[in-house]
This record gives C-alpha cells, structure tokens and sequence, in this order.
C-alpha cells in the first residue's frame, strides 16, 4: 500500500515536472519574441499565436483542415492495421506467404517513409487517395514487423494447449495466437500511429489540397507565420491526444500482462 | 505383434531430431516398445533428455515418429485431438483468460454457454479453487496454477491424460499436495494417465507402472509395477517396507542411465 503511494507520488511529481517545462518553455518564448531578441515576425508572441489560433478555431478553418487530415489518416491507417497484422500473423505461420511476401517487405522496410511519398504521387496523383496510401504504407510496415515476429515467437505450450483442447487453425489463430501476440503488436501499431502523422503531414506539404499540414506550408509560403505556428501546435497536440487514446485502449486490451 | 488390448500400443518406435549447429541426425527415442492399459496410471522415469517427454509429445500428436507404429485404441495416433489431455510442467494457461475462461477454453459441443459455465465451476471447485474464477494466472501461485491446468484438461474430458513433469516446478510440500490431490481425482475416475517424471518418489506414490528408460537415444530399461494398495496413503507410503524396496529398486536402475547419460555427454 505504501509502495503504491509512493509510486503514485513520483508519478504525480514527474507530472508536474513535465508540465513545468512545457510551460517554462512558452514563457521563454514568449519574453524572447516580445523581449525583441529575434524578429516578431519569425516568432510570433504565444499570446499573438493563441489569439490566431482561437479565431482559426471560430472560423471553422481549423475544424474543417484537421477533419480532412484526420480523415485520411484514420482510413490509411485502420487498413493499414488490420491488413498489417492479418499479413504479419500469416507469415509467421505459412511458409509459403512468408517466401513470397517477405523479401519485398525487407526491401521496403529501411527505406524512410517519407522518400515514398513523391513516388505514390507520382502514381496515384495529389488527392486523397494518394495521400491515404501514404499513410497506409507508413503504418503498415511496423505493424507487418511486430505482428510476424511476436506470432512467430508464441510459446509452443499455448499452441498445443489449444490443439489438444480441440481448437482447428482459424480458432487457434484467433483465440491464441492474436492474444498472445497482441502486446508487442501493439507497440508496433503505437510506431505505426506516429509514422502515420509524419507522413501525412508530409505528404499534404508536398501536394497541398487541404488538410492541417498544406495549411502549415501554404500560411508560410504566405508570410502568415502565426498561422503556421498555430497549425504546427496543433499538430503537435493531435499526435499527443492519439498516443494518449492509444495508451488507454492499450491498458485496457492488454491489463493481463504483468506490469513491470 | 499381434493386435494387443492395451489402450495404448507402441512398437518400434524411434525419433530423431536434426542436430541445428552440425545438421547430423541425434537420435532421442531408439526402438521403444510399450503397452498401456486402459484406465492404468504408468509413470515413465528416466535421466534427464532421455526422450520421455518426447515419447509423450508422440503421444499427442505434436511431434511424428521417425519409424514405428504407435497405435490408440487400435488405431494409428492422430493430430492432437480433445480425445488427449495434456499436461505442461509450465501450466500453460493462458495468461489473458481468467481461471473460469480458462476452464471453459475446451469445453465445447453443444452445451449452452450456462452449462459449459457450470461445468467449469465444478471443475474448479473439483481442484478447490472456488472463489479463485475471476483471477488472472499471474495472481495465482505455482501450485494454484497446475491446479487450473489440470481443471482445464479434465474439462474436456480427455480419454488419455498425459502430464510432462507437471509439478516439476512447484516446492515439495506443493508437490506432495498436487499428487495427493491428483490422486483422489483419479482414484474417483480412472483414466489412462502417461506421467512423466524424474522423481522416484512421485513414480512410487502415483503409479501402478513405472517404466524406467535407458539414457538417449531412450528405451525401455525395466518395467515394474507397483503393487501397493489403493486409494494410497501418502503418510503410510513413506515408512511403508514394499515402497522402500521398490524407491531403493528404481533409484538404482535410473543411477546406471544418469551415469552412462554423463559419461556418454
């Protein structure tokens, strides 16, 4: 009970320490924008910025740019999830997918995301669809990753539990080898989710239509630095609001493993 | 061989693993011949590595024989199968079901989800872990664990139970609770029970056969039965002369293996 305490008192305290920085880091920005250590028009006051960001918000602008980015995301992103592990499960457990689809995926694999964009471009065009399979190939390969190593490493008592217990192939894969796979599945899909805002912030700055990441590059392509600014915090607090959502659902699908 | 009336009929039966640093052919079961009756409780003892886990992976149908015939009710064994329980030193449950879900896992057919649901709140109560149905393994102690195991495995009503050292991990008093306990749900309903063991001990309290095997590749050394009354009495069993004999008896025959094991490694 102590030691539980204790523990939920360091957290609290790390807490409070991180949001310590976060706020010493605006204060500091700010006394160095209105200080007039560097030009205003480069860094824009947290107050001016604030304030263009509130009106971007009440405008409608802000909503209607993030609904669009988060669309793409969430669509390449759920596929990319759902064929990732279907992929990655099947090529731990069948020779024969894992000979053919493995080489290509070690091919893929080093090659940094955000180099495929201008080729999906250069196939698909500039529209959503483009920038959805962008999005789709910057998830897919971690969750490929973790998913084929975690259901190769199932521990073979489980699976012969299962057998002997009646199970056939389609409920040993479901009922054993999803679960028993699903932690480290999951930390694939948690690298997934932030490659997935990388690249589509990028892939909206190189074919702009639309989205959160056009409107960075087109308000600083405009001189409306305090636009960008208001955009890029946005995006900055999209990718903390998702891996903080992640991180709830992953406790609660995954509160049989032992902590620590 | 003639056709033989034994639950379980094993002739010839030989396995060899492919050595993964030279690729060479490591023999670790070398022509074993074996009958198993129904309803009879046999112990296989032997040194370390000498195929009798093995002998019950065959058994399972997790693992093939390299040559040999291994018969089961006078057919040849199968793929693992609901008909075979089986028993892990490791437990080997798992870890994101509950202990009631856990039980519930092989009971299948046509039972409605609440009888399927009563069945395993019997079973659990059978191993006494009432109270314990909504606890995750990792709550449960060593011997609570094997307590489920062999709930889970009773659950679907396994013809043959075969159980790999199954409380090789646990501490002596647990141990000694675990077979007094696996006892009295045996000598209530007798299956055919394969344990492996590598404790003397074990083999003489549970067993009405001990089947002693040779150093790998392994075979079968002696076969004795044990003939002290049932149901058992542990406390008895202890300064009981047959019993001291027979563990004097079998101690010896597994020293030799446990010897030649080591000078052959």
């Amino acid at each position: 009970m102590n030691g539980a305490e204790e523990a939920a008192g360091k957290r609290r305290a790390a807490r409070i320490g991180g949001a310590t920085i976060v706020i010493a880091v605006l204060a500091l920005w700010e006394g160095v924008s209105a200080g007039g250590f560097v030009d205003e028009q480069v860094l824009p006051r947290v107050t001016v910025v604030a304030a263009a960001w509130w009106e971007l918000l009440l405008s409608g602008e802000l909503p209607a740019q993030v609904a669009s980015s988060l669309g793409r995301q969430a669509a390449g992103f759920s596929i990319a999830v759902v064929v990732g592990v279907v992929l990655g499960i099947a090529m731990a457990r069948y020779r024969a997918i894992d000979d053919f689809a493995g080489p290509l995926i070690t091919m893929i694999l080093p090659i940094p995301k955000a180099a495929l964009i201008p080729l999906v471009m250069l196939w698909f065009g500039i529209g959503d669809v483009a920038k959805t399979i962008v999005v789709f190939l910057g998830t897919i390969l971690p969750v490929v990753v973790s998913a084929y190593h975690a259901a190769g490493s199932v521990d073979q008592v489980f699976l012969w539990s299962a057998r002997s217990m009646g199970d056939n192939e389609a409920q040993l894969l479901r009922r054993v080898v999803l679960r028993a796979a699903l932690p480290e599945i999951m930390s694939g899909i948690r690298m997934g989710l932030i490659i997935s805002l990388i690249v589509l912030v990028g892939a909206e700055m190189l074919a702009g239509r639309g989205g959160i990441g056009w409107l960075v590059f087109y308000t600083l392509d405009t001189g409306a630095y305090r636009v960008t600014y208001a955009a890029m915090l946005t995006i900055a607090a999209i990718g903390f609001a998702y891996d903080r959502l992640f991180l709830a659902i992953s406790r609660r699908l995954l509160h049989w493993v032992e902590q620590e | 061989m003639a056709a033989s009336a034994a639950k379980i009929v094993v002739r010839g039966l030989a396995k060899e693993f492919a050595d993964r640093t030279t690729g060479r052919a490591v023999p670790a079961i070398g022509g074993l011949d074996l009958d198993v009756l129904a309803r009879e409780f046999v112990c296989l003892l032997g040194p370390s590595g000498c195929g009798k886990s093995t002998l019950l992976y065959v058994l399972g149908g997790f693992v093939s024989a390299t040559a040999g015939t291994v018969l089961i009710d006078g057919k040849p064994v199968g793929p693992p199968g609901p008909d075979r329980g089986i028993i892990f030193q490791e437990y080997a449950l798992f870890p994101w079901l509950t202990v009631l879900d856990n039980v519930m896992y092989g009971i299948r057919g046509a039972a409605s989800p609440a009888e399927r649901r009563a069945r395993a709140e019997a079973l659990i109560a059978k191993v006494h872990l009432n109270g314990f149905e909504g606890h995750y393994p990792r709550h449960l102690s060593g011997g609570m664990k094997q307590r489920v195991a062999i709930a889970r495995t009773l659950a679907h009503d396994p013809d043959i139970l075969l159980a790999d050292e199954p409380f090789g991990a646990l501490d002596t008093q647990t141990r000694t609770l675990m077979q007094e306990e696996l006892l009295r749900i045996w000598e209530a309903d007798r299956k055919t029970i394969l344990f492996v063991t590598h404790s003397v001990e074990e083999a003489v309290i549970l067993a009405d056969r001990v089947v002693v095997m040779t150093a790998r590749p392994g075979r079968i050394k002696a076969d004795i039965a044990v003939p002290l009354p049932r149901p058992r009495d542990y406390d008895a069993l202890v300064r009981d002369p047959v019993a001291i004999e027979l563990r004097a008896e079998l101690w010896r025959l597994v020293k030799e293996e446990v010897v030649r094991a080591r000078g052959a490694g």
